[in-house]
């Protein structure tokens, strides 16, 4: 071995001739093997991370042109229901039975799917207005989250082979009506009650700067002052009322009729507030 | 074994990557540019306004108190047919 150019590589060197092998050769990689596409896959796990959360979350108009659109469609599967309903009972043949109970099947899937439409706008319109800033708040829209998910979950509906079948799901269905019709007027308070509270911090804040500004009020200022802050408080006084009566929905009576008038008054007293308030400020 | 040249395999991730771009693009809300809205704003405040000089900060504010609406007619339940049946067969 006189002549250089033949002289193995330093590394090879060191490395006995009988360990040459013992690291098996790098596997053949094919197209179908994972591992070949591991960049790829790298580069996927990588967007996914990147992705926002919400890319498919709808907002509250969407939802509401969803739920309007689920109307439509529950109107006009009613009225092919009442339509073969009527048929079959003054024909009662084979066809006209095979009509109404593809029709009713065909309007309980639309009726779950309108109501299921409209709790989903009533949770995002309840999120948008409130937050979900407290416990009540929170507790009522979970509660719309599990009875949106029962609602979605109901596969079974609109597959009843006969009239007993149709009319046994269709009673289950309206049992739970009730129940979730209270959730929604809960919800409708909730969400009513929050815009007052809302609006009332404007005119506390309106009022709040008039205060700084006159240190001295006169006599009659301070009369008006004064009346401003009874009708505040009276404000404050019927929205507790109406969250204080919602509180615990599910286990105690409330009538949302009562507790929108409530409301209704609540609104009336605010604006007078803010009326005597502009007179001040206008005044000052 | 059908042979796929390696450009073509390499450039799958990009394509895969440009599609969700793309998506994520069309995805996002379309706002309306400011100008717009600033003068759109202002066209509608004058329209709104009963005086040349606009609504005060306080007007707006009663304004807003007294078309407020507890009962939310887009809230209100769906008509739906609470007895959905079938006579006896």
């Amino acid at each position: 071995m006189g002549r250089r150019g033949v002289e193995p590589p330093p590394l090879a060197r060191q490395v006995p001739k009988t360990c040459v092998y013992a690291i098996s050769p790098p596997a053949q990689h094919t197209y179908f093997s994972i591992w070949y596409h591991k960049d790829m896959l790298i580069l996927l796990f990588l967007i996914s991370l990147l992705w926002p959360a919400d890319i498919s979350a709808q907002s509250t108009t969407d939802l509401y042109q969803r739920y309007l659109q689920s109307a439509g469609e529950y109107r006009t599967s009613y009225n092919l229901y009442t339509t073969s309903k009527n048929q079959h009972s003054q024909y009662k043949t084979g066809a006209t039975q095979i009509e109404a109970v593809n029709n009713t099947n065909n309007v309980l899937v639309r009726r779950n799917k309108l109501y299921a439409d409209y709790l989903r706008y009533l949770r995002s319109k309840l999120a948008d207005v409130t937050n979900i800033a407290d416990y009540a708040q929170t507790v009522v829209y979970l509660d719309l989250e599990s009875e949106i998910s029962h609602l979605d979950g109901l596969s079974s509906l609109g597959t009843g082979n006969n009239f007993a079948e149709i009319n046994s799901a269709s009673e289950t269905w309206e049992k739970r009506l009730p129940a979730s019709e209270k959730l929604a007027y809960a919800t409708q308070l909730q969400i009513a009650a929050t815009s007052i509270a809302k609006l009332q911090t404007r005119v506390e804040i309106k009022l709040a700067d008039f205060q700084t500004q006159t240190a001295t009020p006169s006599a009659n200022q301070q009369i008006t002052l004064t009346q401003i802050n009874g009708l505040l408080n009276d404000v404050t006084i019927l929205r507790n009322t109406t969250l204080n009566n919602i509180k615990n929905y599910k286990n105690s009576p409330f009538s949302a009729e009562v507790l929108f008038k409530n409301l209704d008054l609540a609104r009336d007293q605010l604006a007078e507030s803010a009326v005597l308030l502009d007179g001040l400020i206008r005044t000052k | 074994m059908i042979k796929i040249p390696r450009m073509v395999l390499l450039s799958i991730p990009a394509v895969i990557f440009l599609l969700l771009l793309a998506i994520l693009i069309a995805q996002a809300p379309k706002k309306t540019p400011i100008a717009t809205e600033v003068e759109t704003t202002a066209v509608n405040s004058i329209i709104a306004s009963p005086t040349p000089r606009g609504l005060t900060e306080m007007e707006s504010l009663i304004n807003d108190i007294r078309s407020f609406a507890p009962r939310d007619p887009s809230l209100t339940l769906p008509n739906i047919d609470k007895e959905i049946t079938l006579p006896e067969e």
